[in-house]
């Protein structure tokens, strides 16, 4: 991922941000911090804790 | 025995794979409609990520299909038998109409999603309706132009590039954002770039694959990379597995 990112891409898509999910996934992880956390895609909140620099999900 | 039936009777086939694929895509043909009634379909969502922003630049909306011929079948073998039947058209709305839906549910909740990809098959391109339709569909679900992109491929519009380009434009009036999907996989005409009024281009896994291990594949996507710069269009590497 960064080596794209140095040759300019501006987005990326694959599995190491996520695998395609089900809406109620992503609406719950949005929503519901306090869900089980062995039911939630690691890729997705690896990428989630990035974006709110939290810890939480 | 179908296949024997279709070529004059009175005569004997082998058996050879290619009759299961046949077979199969019969099956699949009928039981497309009644799994369109009955809520077989459904869709997935795939995010994309935004570099430069840090932020989730949209996602994907990807078809799945609870069928009973075999369980799961996957979409790159129920796609082409739409495309043959016709159903493309009906399974499309759909797609567009549920994908819209669940936008605009996105919306209502706050969602940091803003975007929601949906791909178009080549047939569809061909038909004059495709705008209308797409503009009721945002009109019904009151979503504004910009969250809705269409995903076509490059072989698609080889085929049918003059009546694409007419379909695009008019697409394009009504401010649907363009993605070309698979980029670098058909013949990469640089001339689609100056005449399709694409907004991104999608490269192709089979480069990103190797852009970590072979300098040559790093440099074909540096090319491609600058050349979507010159004609100001974004760029998005897809089938990323790798953190370098």
């Amino acid at each position: 991922m960064s080596v794209l990112k140095k040759l300019g891409c501006d987005s990326v898509q694959g599995y190491l941000i996520s695998r395609p999910e089900y809406p109620d996934v992503l609406n719950t992880l949005y929503t519901q911090k306090n869900m089980d956390h062995n039911k939630k895609p690691q890729n997705l909140i690896r990428v989630l804790r990035f974006l709110f620099k939290t810890e939480e999900l | 025995m179908r296949h024997v039936k279709n070529h004059g009777k009175n005569n004997i086939a082998l058996y050879h794979l290619f009759f299961h694929h046949q077979d199969l895509e019969c099956q699949l043909a009928m039981s497309f409609r009644s799994a369109l009634q009955n809520g077989k379909f459904y869709l997935c969502y795939q995010l994309k990520f935004n570099l430069t922003e840090h932020s989730i630049a949209s996602d994907e909306a990807l078809i799945r299909w609870n069928s009973p011929v075999p369980d799961n079948v996957s979409p790159v073998v129920f796609t082409p038998a739409a495309e043959k039947n016709g159903i493309i058209f009906e399974l499309t709305k759909w797609i567009l109409e549920e994908a819209c839906r669940q936008m605009k549910q996105w919306n209502q909740s706050g969602h940091p999603i803003k975007r929601v990809a949906v791909n178009i098959s080549a047939p569809l391109f061909l038909s004059d309706s495709l705008p209308e339709m797409i503009s009721k569909i945002l009109y019904d679900y009151q979503l504004p132009a910009h969250q809705l992109e269409l995903e076509i491929t490059e072989t698609a519009i080889i085929e049918y590039f003059d009546k694409e380009l007419h379909v695009i434009h008019l697409l394009k009036k009504v401010e649907i954002s363009i993605l070309l999907n698979d980029f670098g996989t058909g013949v990469s005409s640089l001339i689609y770039l100056k005449k399709l009024s694409i907004d991104t281009l999608k490269i192709d896994k089979s480069f990103i694959d190797g852009v970590h291990t072979s300098f040559e594949y790093k440099a074909l996507v540096k090319m491609i990379i600058q050349l979507a710069k010159l004609f100001k269009l974004s760029v998005v590497a897809e089938g990323v597995e790798k953190k370098e």
